[in-house]
């Protein structure tokens, strides 16, 4: 054991993570030239089409060390984006320490702040790096000052890192050696597994991930999942490294994966203990908390027959994201389909994305909304996760709605315009600390409804992406809400509808109607599109019949262009959702909300 | 029935609109004629017949190429077919190319008909649209044409582009008529991509074309063709006594071809293959025995889609009693398609058929779509 180092790599979104995680594994020669790419950790097809980590991944590696020792790394990449800070919350439980990355060229952001408090809160060892120096806008010094005033270390303690040229790759292999505990853990005690993460594979079933606290676990014992009650037989146990590497058994301090054969997603909770049936452990180890949705959509199966494939894909892909939420719900626009429950926009885009990729099922995503708190007049207490649970306004006696702490780190001169947005989504002020004299952390308590969807992507367009961003929910207050439907040829699209401040109702109102028109396409007849609250109109527009849509120049005997050009204009078609007789693009109930200002 | 299409890749300059295949190197044609003759004989078993009704010379710029070019491909053509009945030989020509000469010429190789690109009878539009003859040139050509007796031939016309306003179209339109000319295909100007129009509005140095003003003159289209007695039996075809362009017809009706030189394409029933679009590659393929062209074999479902699409685009329409005994396995995606744009009056029923309204006709792919089965 003492030769084990257990870590994950962590820091704000792009601060090159997995870049550097490819390093390590090239120096220990986990992966050979050959087989290397680029992130070669994000091996989903989203992750590498987007550049981005979603999920963590494992791996192990092993490095013969200065002092003579070969020791075995368990690395964890983890992802950098708000929306999967859980993924990074449970890595760090199967670890004994963390390199945290900063970016030398864009310095301590918010993600970065949080990130390591994640870490503290377990007692993890941190070993500060400082990457991308091989990069000229490298500020070493300003952001090696601003790393040792978060987390107090010493300069001597920050190592110096390139990802992209292998800069400081060895310092760092030895700092994890020298600086981060080797596991405790009593080899002789029943055994006590953590399982932090399944994946969902459709040949071998479910595969949990899991870290050992104590004991041993053999292949072919009798196991028990503690918290589920239930026994199974380990029928494969392992190592991860690039691939699955089965092993007879595994003891105390190690990472490693188990097949038991299970294939309901139901039966598996990540954050339960694994125990052997003949010598159980006395108790659970704590689990994770609960991941708390942040974005509630429908999704619904384009065809209403899909309904069962698409509860099925949903287990499934809850098996791979515990985050994921679900539960069966009805629309009279759109027939059956699931109330879900997202940790925000990106988790909510890459779901959807999952959905078409891994099991061919293209769904219909209605308008998200956060989940608000309802009273009636009669004293019941409610929980409103969609627009249409919103009691009548005869029996409704408050709504509550959720608000955050935003923590926005920027430069001083986009202070004005970050504070207008702000006040703008009914934020108010609190404190304002300058880090540097460059460099200003804000505070503000927002509505959560108002920074979930497209609050990013402005406050990154104003401050010319000098702002980085990080939130946690912190209540409920009461709230003056209205419910805002969307009729479309007179017929009301329920999954359109939305809970909205009554102050900016109207201009709500245009907005969605003016989006609606860019985004419904033109049809052999007009489409008059409204926007209502209870029977009062506050906005409309027209879409005007389409006009003209005729090949009418000469396409000879070229048939089959002609006519694959038309296949494809019908595939368009069944992407979208008959309303009545109005044709809703798949996509429209999600873009709705992207609102321009202009 | 089955058809020969020879496609000549050569123009003498670029018109603004245009992305069909050619080259404005004149030098290689020795070569690529040279080419599609080994061609000719190389695909001579994919037509299940020997016997040829219909042959179309297009392009490009057929009259642009020598008499002796033309004899070749006429004597290689002639080795492997049997001309005997030949019912039409179009030739595609531009106005500039028409002379005494040529036409007598034309004339002793068999052509019978003639395809003029005339596309409007003003000068600023021919300069808009870079053609390279006036409209003098077409006026004369008309007239040479006549005189040399050919009584079948056709021209073509553009409406909806930057300059075009709806009098000056139906001003083209009244030339036309006026010239007694039997059979008309009016286009719409259509901005392809990698055409000079396309990067002139890519870059803003010309507008979008309105969708409404192309709608509009459609439809000033055919009611004109319509009051001047011409018979709309293709969505841009129009014919008096019913000439109709056999050639063409029968590409719509389902009948077999075989097409010959660069970006050509075939049709056997079964198949559908095209050549390359590179005269070098082309040339070089044919020489080399390399693969010069890709082919489909067509699914039931191809085979469906293409009946409605073709179909629905003349005046014969789609039949109930043909989708039912042809494509039973799509008869019900049809009638569902069918209920629907019979309801909304894209389409009505005549003699049996189901054919485009005037409303229909204007949004021709959306309806067509509609009825495709996927
Ligand atoms: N110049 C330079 N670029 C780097 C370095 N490391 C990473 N990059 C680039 O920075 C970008 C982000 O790198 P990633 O490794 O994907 O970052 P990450 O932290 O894993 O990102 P997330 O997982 O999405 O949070 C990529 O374009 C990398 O090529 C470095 O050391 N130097
Ligand atoms: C295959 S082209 C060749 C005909 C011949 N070279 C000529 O220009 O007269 C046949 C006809 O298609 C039409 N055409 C070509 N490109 C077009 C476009 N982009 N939009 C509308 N009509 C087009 C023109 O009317 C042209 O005469
Ligand atoms: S329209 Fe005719 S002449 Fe003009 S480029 Fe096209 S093929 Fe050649
Ligand atoms: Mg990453």
């Amino acid at each position: 054991m003492e030769f084990i180092r257990n870590f994950s790599v962590i820091a704000h979104i792009d601060h090159g993570k997995s870049t550097l995680s490819d390093r390590l594994l090239e120096h220990t020669k986990t992966i050979s030239e050959r087989d290397m790419t680029n992130q070669a950790l994000d091996d989903m097809d989203i992750e590498r089409e987007r550049g981005i980590t979603i999920k963590s991944h494992a791996i192990q590696l092993y490095y013969n060390a200065k002092d003579g020792n070969k020791y075995t790394f368990n690395l964890i990449d983890t992802p950098g984006h708000v929306d999967f800070s859980y993924e990074v919350s449970r890595s760090i439980a199967a670890c004994e320490g963390v390199l945290l990355l900063v970016d030398a060229s864009q310095g301590i952001q918010a993600q970065t702040i949080s990130n390591l408090y994640l870490a503290l809160e377990h007692d993890l060892e941190i070993i500060p790096v400082l990457n991308k120096v091989d990069m000229e806008s490298a500020m070493i010094e300003e952001v090696s000052d601003q790393i040792i005033d978060l987390i107090g270390c010493e300069l001597e303690d920050i190592v110096h890192a390139s990802g992209k040229t292998g800069f400081g790759v060895e310092n760092i292999l030895e700092e994890i050696v020298k600086k981060i505990p080797a596991p405790k853990g009593d080899t002789e005690a029943p055994l006590q597994a953590l399982i932090f993460d399944s994946v969902f594979n459709s040949f071998r079933g479910v595969i949990a991930y899991f870290r050992i606290l104590n004991g041993v676990i053999n292949k072919g014992d009798a196991v028990r999942f503690v918290n589920t009650g239930k026994e199974y037989h380990a029928d494969e146990i392992g190592v991860l490294q690039l691939d699955q590497i089965p092993k007879k058994k595994l003891s105390a301090g190690n990472v490693g994966y188990i097949i038991t054969g299970i294939k309901q997603s139901k039966e598996i909770k990540v954050g339960d203990t694994i125990t052997r049936v003949d010598n159980p452990c006395a108790e659970a180890i704590d689990g994770f908390e609960n991941v708390k949705p942040m974005v509630f959509a429908g999704l619904y199966p384009i065809e209403n027959e899909d309904f069962e494939d698409l509860r099925e894909s949903l287990e499934k892909l809850q098996l791979n994201d515990a985050s994921l939420v679900y539960e069966p719900e009805s629309s009279i626009a759109l027939g059956f389909g699931f109330r879900c429950g997202f940790l925000g926009m990106l988790h909510l885009e890459i779901i959807q994305e999952r959905l078409s990729r891994e099991f061919d099922q293209e769904v219909i995503t209605t308008v998200p909304n956060v989940s608000y708190k309802a009273g009636t007049k009669k004293g019941e207490k409610l929980e409103i996760n969609t627009p249409n649970d919103l009691p009548d306004m005869t029996i409704l006696d408050y709504v509550e709605e959720p608000y955050i702490k935003a923590q926005i780190i920027t430069k001083p001169e986009y202070i004005g315009s970050i504070m207008t947005l702000c006040l703008d989504k009914r934020g108010t002020l609190g404190k304002q600390t300058y880090l540097t004299p460059e460099r200003i952390e804000l505070t503000f308590e927002l509505p959560l409804a108002e920074i979930v969807f497209d609050f990013y992507d402005k406050l990154k367009s104003i401050s010319k992406g000098y702002a980085s961003f990080d939130y946690v929910p912190i209540d409920y207050r009461k709230s003056d809400l209205v419910k805002l439907d969307i009729k479309l040829n007179g017929e009301p699209v329920d999954a359109l509808s939305s809970l909205v401040h009554r102050g900016k109702a109207d201009s709500f109102g245009r907005k969605i109607c003016k989006r609606l028109k860019e985004l419904l396409p033109r049809q052999q007849f007009m489409i008059a599109i409204q926007a209502a609250i209870g029977a009062k109109i506050i906005a409309r527009e027209t879409i005007s019949a389409l006009r003209k849509d005729v090949t009418s120049k000469c396409y000879g005997g070229d048939i089959t262009r002609k006519r694959k050009l038309l296949e494809k204009q019908k595939k368009g078609k069944k992407k979208m959702r008959s309303i009545g007789t109005v044709q809703v693009p798949q996509k429209a109930f999600l873009e709705v909300l992207k609102l321009n200002e202009n | 029935m089955s058809g020969i299409y020879l496609h000549i890749p050569f123009c003498k300059q670029a018109c603004h609109y245009c992305n069909f295949h050619f080259s404005t190197n004149l030098d290689r044609e020795s070569a690529v004629i040279d080419a599609i003759c080994r061609e000719i004989q190389m695909r001579k078993d994919f037509l299940p017949t020997k016997k040829i009704e219909t042959l179309y010379l297009g392009g490009g710029t057929p009259s642009v190429i020598s008499e002796e070019s033309l004899k070749n491909l006429i004597a290689e053509l002639s080795e492997v077919y049997d001309l005997s009945s030949l019912r039409e030989f179009t030739l595609e020509a531009n106005p500039d190319d028409i002379t005494v000469e040529n036409l007598e010429m034309w004339k002793e190789v068999g052509v019978n008909r003639f395809s003029l690109g005339v596309q409007s009878f003003f000068d600023e539009e021919l300069e808009y649209m870079n053609r390279a003859h006036s409209s003098s040139q077409s006026y004369k050509s008309i007239d040479l044409i006549r005189k040399a007796r050919f009584a079948n031939f056709s021209i073509d016309l553009i409406y909806g582009g930057h300059l075009t306003s709806s009098g000056m179209m139906l001003m083209n339109i009244h030339e036309a008529v006026q010239l007694k000319i039997p059979h008309l295909s009016i286009y719409g100007m259509t901005v392809e991509e990698k055409t000079a129009l396309h990067s002139f509005i890519q870059t803003g140095k010309m507008d979008p074309i309105p969708e409404t003003k192309q709608a509009e003159q459609f439809s000033l289209v055919m009611e004109q063709m319509a009051e001047d007695g011409y018979e709309q039996y293709e969505i841009s075809n129009y014919c008096k006594s019913k000439k109709y362009a056999l050639h063409n017809t029968n590409y719509w009706k389902g009948a077999s071809y075989v097409g010959f030189g660069p970006s050509a394409h075939s049709f056997n029933g079964e198949m559908r293959a095209w050549n390359i679009s590179d005269n070098n590659a082309y040339v070089k393929a044919i020489d080399g025995g390399a693969s010069y062209s890709k082919e489909e074999r067509l699914s039931d479902k191809d085979k469906y889609n293409e009946y409605i699409m073709t179909g629905l685009r003349t005046k014969w329409g789609v039949n109930r009693a043909i989708v039912t005994n042809e494509f039973a396995a799509f008869a019900d995606t049809f009638e569902a398609g069918l209920a629907q744009q019979l309801e909304s009056k894209c389409i009505e029923e005549k003699e049996e058929s189901f054919v485009l309204t005037q409303t229909g006709k204007l949004i021709a792919d959306n309806v067509i779509s509609e009825l495709f089965a996927t």
